[in-house]
Order: structure tokens, then sequence, then C-alpha cells
């Protein structure tokens, strides 16, 4: 990263756009707490805190969230099993009620319907032999069940066909408050016609070189990242 | 004959001053225990016993790590208590209720310092369905029995040459038979629950089992071994089972094993499968200083299946060592080994996993994986499958691995807010799910479930 600022503010939608190696997943696994980074220089605040003081499972109790590009497949570990386990940490440290085993379930199981899972994925391993889009909608769902206030959706949109896009988008768009924030990092324009951002920035070469709001999008849609190299190019070169 | 028998016969010359010494003490325990009988010399099982001793004195020694199947495994450590026999003790039920599973009913045998304890058993309901008879009686009394156990205990006392059968077949005092008959399916498992207590001096506990399951039966036997109060005591439970599967037999045993952190188990067990038997063996270890299974599988007849199961948690200094012999001299015969553990701080592992697959054995499918988490600097783990095959019409195949947990996964649960121990914790579990989740007595299930996350914490 070459610098970047950037302020997301509560009932906020960022996307963040840009060609691939400009540095979207940097930006996404830095924010999370994801070894093998240095930060050096500057500094990220999240509700007053110093995130780098925090560990990667700290920053996931104080409410941030990261929808991952490609899911990983825990075998032996049901997705049930998982998200109670999950549920019950987040929820302790931000002292929120304590869930009776009654309660999860019912719970787990309105938040899968939302995004259109089977109950019986509930009892399999997690992710395991789950399609792209089934690994996906199950990044949502923990999206929904640990209910994050900042959620960082790391190309979520990547490899899915149209009708599971939708259900993607449904779900992120049930979930967004005033209260609430989402940054949304995706290579292509096709996501944000359905959550529909309040920013869009560009990112390229590690910096963020241009901001706007969803008709920005459009216009990237349209010309390709091509004219914001160009711009770049012509700035650095006066 | 038994493979691993044949090795420790051409290595045992050797007499190192301190193996000398091991068998000067055991034939002296029993010297002591001899004037204990009181008046029962002269029954059959003490010439047996008197067999067994004197061999210690002639061509017995115990193992040095110059014998291949003890190379990784040292039981100077083992050999250096002075043991005495143990004594009588009278436990209650609360005493045992921790032990039992909930949920399951079963026919009770308890053990306590490998005595037979008849108030907390249920001996009588069992004996309705099935022939259950201490092995002592078996030689005394001229019944159905004494024929069958003559010749395994004569065997044991005079032939074999592995020390640890013998030391049991010389001290063992009640050992049980059970006998289910042609055609009986048992309703319930069969708990033999093994309870250690000694409060100062360490203690040598020889349980025995001779078990045979007749044609078109069906048994389930549940072994488990527990310190009386989780003592710290030093004792060495040196235990022995024979088993034989007649025709189209169905035989589930589970051994679980959660002796003292101080305790020594050496098991030897050697089961002999007649056609279309079937022998399920899940074994899980997380207790005992220094243990040693010996698991082996004579198939003797074609279409049977054998499969192994196993589960080792080794923590601080622990020492588990899985010996397992699987025998294909008939064709069309399957059997099926899965060996997983998990070793941390300085714990060490051992797996020696054979296979003999004689010339006779056509279609055979013998299988092997052993799959070992070590994840400390400290804690290690030994691998080694033996395949022998002389037939050339079969599918085998061995597998191992050793390594850490998946650094992906780790991150991924503590992208969800889990603590590291957290997920560390529930990945381990996880690993050992393959097995746990072969158990299909679900009480069962639950408990050694709960029993390795109680050992984790």
């Amino acid at each position: 990263m070459n610098g970047i600022n950037l302020q997301v503010n509560a009932g906020e939608v960022h996307a963040i756009m840009g060609p691939n190696g400009g540095g979207k997943s940097t930006l996404a696994h830095v924010l999370a707490g994801r070894e093998g980074y240095k930060i050096t220089d500057g500094s990220i605040t999240y509700m007053g805190k110093d995130l780098l003081e925090l560990s990667v499972d700290e920053r996931a109790r104080e409410g941030i969230f990261q929808a991952f590009q490609y899911p990983i497949e825990i075998p032996g570990v049901s997705t049930a099993n998982f998200l109670k386990h999950t549920i019950t940490a987040v929820r302790k440290h931000q002292k929120k009620k304590e869930l009776s085993a009654k309660e999860m379930i019912t719970f787990i199981k309105e938040m899968a319907k939302m995004v259109e899972m089977e109950d019986n994925f509930l009892s399999r391993s997690l992710n395991q032999g789950f399609s792209g889009g089934e690994k996906k909608r199950n990044e949502i769902l923990q999206l929904a069940v640990l209910e994050p206030k900042l959620a960082v959706l790391d190309e979520t949109d990547s490899g899915l066909d149209i009708d599971a896009l939708k259900i993607v988008a449904n779900g992120v768009n049930k979930l967004r408050t005033k209260d609430n924030a989402f940054i949304v990092i995706t290579h292509y324009q096709r996501l944000l016609d359905y959550i529909i951002p309040d920013f869009v920035h560009v990112l390229y070469n590690g910096q963020i070189v241009k901001s706007g709001d969803k008709n920005l999008a459009l216009k990237l849609e349209e010309k390709g990242y091509d004219w914001i190299k160009e711009e770049v190019e012509e700035l650095t070169t006066i | 004959m038994n493979i691993l028998n044949k090795k420790n016969i051409s290595m045992t010359n050797i007499n190192t001053p301190d193996k000398k010494d091991s068998n000067e003490k055991f034939i002296e325990l029993f010297r002591l225990y001899q004037n204990t009988l009181n008046g029962r010399k002269n029954y059959a099982g003490h010439t047996i016993q008197k067999t067994a001793i004197q061999r210690l004195s002639k061509d017995v020694y115990f193992p040095t790590r110059r014998n291949e199947d003890w190379k990784y495994t040292n039981v100077t450590e083992l050999l250096q208590p002075q043991y005495h026999q143990p004594k009588f003790v009278d436990i209650t039920t609360a005493d045992i209720s921790p032990f039992l599973f909930e949920g399951l009913d079963t026919y009770l045998l308890v053990f306590v310092n490998g005595k037979y304890d008849k108030t907390l058993s249920s001996k009588d309901e069992l004996s309705k369905k099935v022939i259950v008879q201490d092995i002592p009686s078996c030689l005394q009394e001229d019944g159905p029995t004494k024929a069958i156990a003559s010749e395994y205990l004569t065997k044991w006392a005079s032939k074999e040459m592995n020390p640890f059968i013998v030391l049991n077949t010389a001290f063992a005092q009640n050992g049980i038979f059970i006998y289910v008959p042609d055609g009986v399916v048992l309703d319930r498992p069969v708990h033999i629950l093994n309870i250690a207590f000694t409060k100062d001096e360490p203690v040598v506990i020889s349980p025995q089992k001779i078990i045979i399951i007749g044609e078109n039966s069906k048994l389930t036997v549940i072994e488990t071994y527990h310190p009386l109060n989780n003592s710290q005591q030093t004792y060495f439970t040196n235990t022995v089972n024979q088993l034989l599967l007649e025709r189209n037999s169905v035989f589930d045993h589970y051994r679980i094993q959660d002796e003292g952190e101080n305790a020594f188990f050496i098991n030897n067990t050697e089961v002999e499968q007649m056609r279309e038997s079937t022998y399920s063996s899940y074994v899980i270890d997380l207790g005992g200083k220094l243990v040693r299974n010996n698991l082996s599988s004579i198939l003797k007849d074609s279409g049977t299946t054998t499969n192994f199961y196993g589960i080792y948690v080794g923590m601080d200094k622990q020492h588990i060592d899985n010996q397992t012999f699987i025998d294909h001299a008939y064709p069309n015969c399957k059997s099926n080994e899965l060996y997983k553990g998990i070793l941390t701080d300085s714990a060490k592992g051992v797996f020696n996993g054979k296979i003999m697959v004689r010339p006779d054995a056509q279609k055979t499918n013998a299988f092997q994986k052993n799959h070992s988490l070590v994840l400390s600097k400290s804690a290690s783990m030994n691998s080694k499958p033996q395949l022998e095959i002389f037939a050339d019409d079969v599918k085998c195949s061995h597998g191992a691995t050793i390594g850490q947990l998946n650094e992906d996964s780790l991150y991924y649960m503590r992208s969800r807010g889990l603590s590291k121990n957290e997920a560390i914790s529930i990945l381990k579990q996880a690993f050992l799910t393959e097995i746990t989740g072969l158990i299909n007595i679900e009480p069962v299930r639950e408990k050694v479930e709960q029993m390795i996350q109680n050992k984790f914490k």
C-alpha cells in the first residue's frame, strides 16, 4: 500500500474497485489483521480504538468481519458447531445476552433461510463439498449471525453466477443498518447494481486514485480501468 | 506363528545386569504372593503360574532397545519400581459412577486392582445369556470351559516368549472367561470397568480375559481403565486378552484407557478369526506415562473383516506405542487400519503396523493409515508400516502423515472471533472426528469426545 486515506462512517457502504494487483486484497487483509503484513506508516482507527494493536480474533470480537474471497474448508468441524462457538465468543465479548441452545439454532436457521441455505448443510463439515456459490453464501450467513459493525467483503462476487450474486446482495442489503458499515471490494461493477454504494474508490498501485459515488462505478463498467491508469500517469509526469 | 514373537526369540539372549534384576524382582514378588494363596497351592491354576514365573529365570527376558519391536520404547522406567501385589479395596457405587456411560444400559463387570467386585457387577444377569466364569474356576472345575482355558494358559506359561504375557500368566488372579454361545446376539454391551487404586506402594495389576464368540453371534465389549480419584500413584496394568471369533460372528471391541499420569500400561490382545467373522477394535489412549499396545489378528479362514481404529493423545512426557499385526493367510479377507493421534509438549508416539499377506491370500484387501499431529518442538512421532506381501492378486496400501494444524484453518477461525487456543482446541477435536465418528454407540462416542476435550483443557 502506498498511502491510503479512507474514512468510513456508520451507515455507509464503500466500494473499492480497481485493476488486479492494485492492492484490494491487501487492504482487506490488513483490516482483518492477517499476519505477514507490516505497517510502515500510518494508523487505523476503529470506533476510537487503534486497530493495529488488536489481533485478528480481537478485531473479530470487536465487530469486524471479513468475507473471504476463497473461503476454506475445515473437515471435521460441523457448520453448526462452528457457528455456535463463534457466535458465543463474539456475543460474550460484546456483552450481549447469551443465547440458549434453542435460541441459537432458531437464530442460525432464520439467517440461513435469508441466504437460501438448506438446513442440512448445518450438519456438514464447514464448507466441505460446498460449491463456490454455497461457500460465498456461507460467508454472508456468518456475517448475518455475527452482526459486525464493519464488514469487509473481499471480492465476494468472484466466481458467482447471477442468481448466487443476487442472493448474496440481498443478504447484505437486509443486514445494512444505520449503525454498521460495509467495505465492498470488487473487480466488476456488476455487484454494485444490487448493493448500491454510497462511495466508490478506485485502488491502483496501492493508492486510492479516484473517489466518487455510484456513477463512478458505472463509468468504470463502460470504459474499463485504462482511462484511470492514463490519468494517473499524466498526473505523475507533470 | 506370531511374527512379533519370532523377533523376540532371536534377540533376547542378552543378559544385561539390569534385565536380570527385573526378572529377579518379579520372581521374588511371586514368592511373596505364593505365601498368600492359603492352601490353594494345589489347584491347577497355580501349577501354570509357577511354570510361567520360572520362565523368567530360564528363557524369557524383558526387551531392550536392541529388540526391533521395542526400538522406540524403553521399558527401563517401567521395570524400575519394586512392585507389590495389589491389596483388596472396597469401593462404592458413587466411586464408579463417573466412569459409567450416561444413557447406556450395559452388563457391568467391575474389577478393582484386577480383582472382581461382585457387588458392583451384574454378572448374574449376564450369566443368563452367556457363560461368564472366572478363569481359576474354569481350570479347577471339570466344565466345558476347562479345556480351552487350560490350552491358552498352558501355552502362555510354557511357550510364549512375550515377557509381559508370561508375567500376566504368573500373576493374574481373577481372569475372566466369556463364552457367547452360537446364535446369541447380546442385547447390551458388556462394560468391563477396570479401576486401579494404590496408596503408597507401586502395584502390578494383571487383568486377563478369554472371550469366545460362537457362530453367528454378536458381542460388544467396552473395556475401560481408570485410576480411582485421579491417582498420581505409580502402578503397572499388564493386561492380556485372547479373543476367538467363530464363523460369521461379530465382535465390537472398545478399549478406553485413561490411566493415571504415572501409570504404566501394557496390553497384549490377540484375536483369532474364523470364516466370515468381523472384528472391530476401537482403542482410545489418553492416560498413562508409558503405554504399549500389541494388537494382532490372525485370520484363520476366508471372508473375514478386521477393523483396527485407534486414537492416542499424548501430553507432557507421555509415551504411547501402538503395534498392530494382521496375518492374512486366507483369500478374500479385508482389513482396514486407521490410527490418529495428537502429540504435544514432550510426548512421544509410536505406530508400527505390520501386515502379512501369505501366498494363498489372494483377493486380500488390506489398508493402513496413520496420521499424527505433532504440535510442539519436543514432541515426536515414529510411524512405521511393515507390509509383507506374498500373494499377487491383492489390494494393499499404507500411508502415514505427521504434521501440524492447518494455518489457514486457524486463521479462518480466529477471523470469526475464536481465540487461538479455542481454535486450536476445535481443530484438534476435528482431527479426531474421523475416528470418534465411527463409534456407533452414541453414549460411548459422547463420553470419548468429552474425555478428549477435557484432556485438551
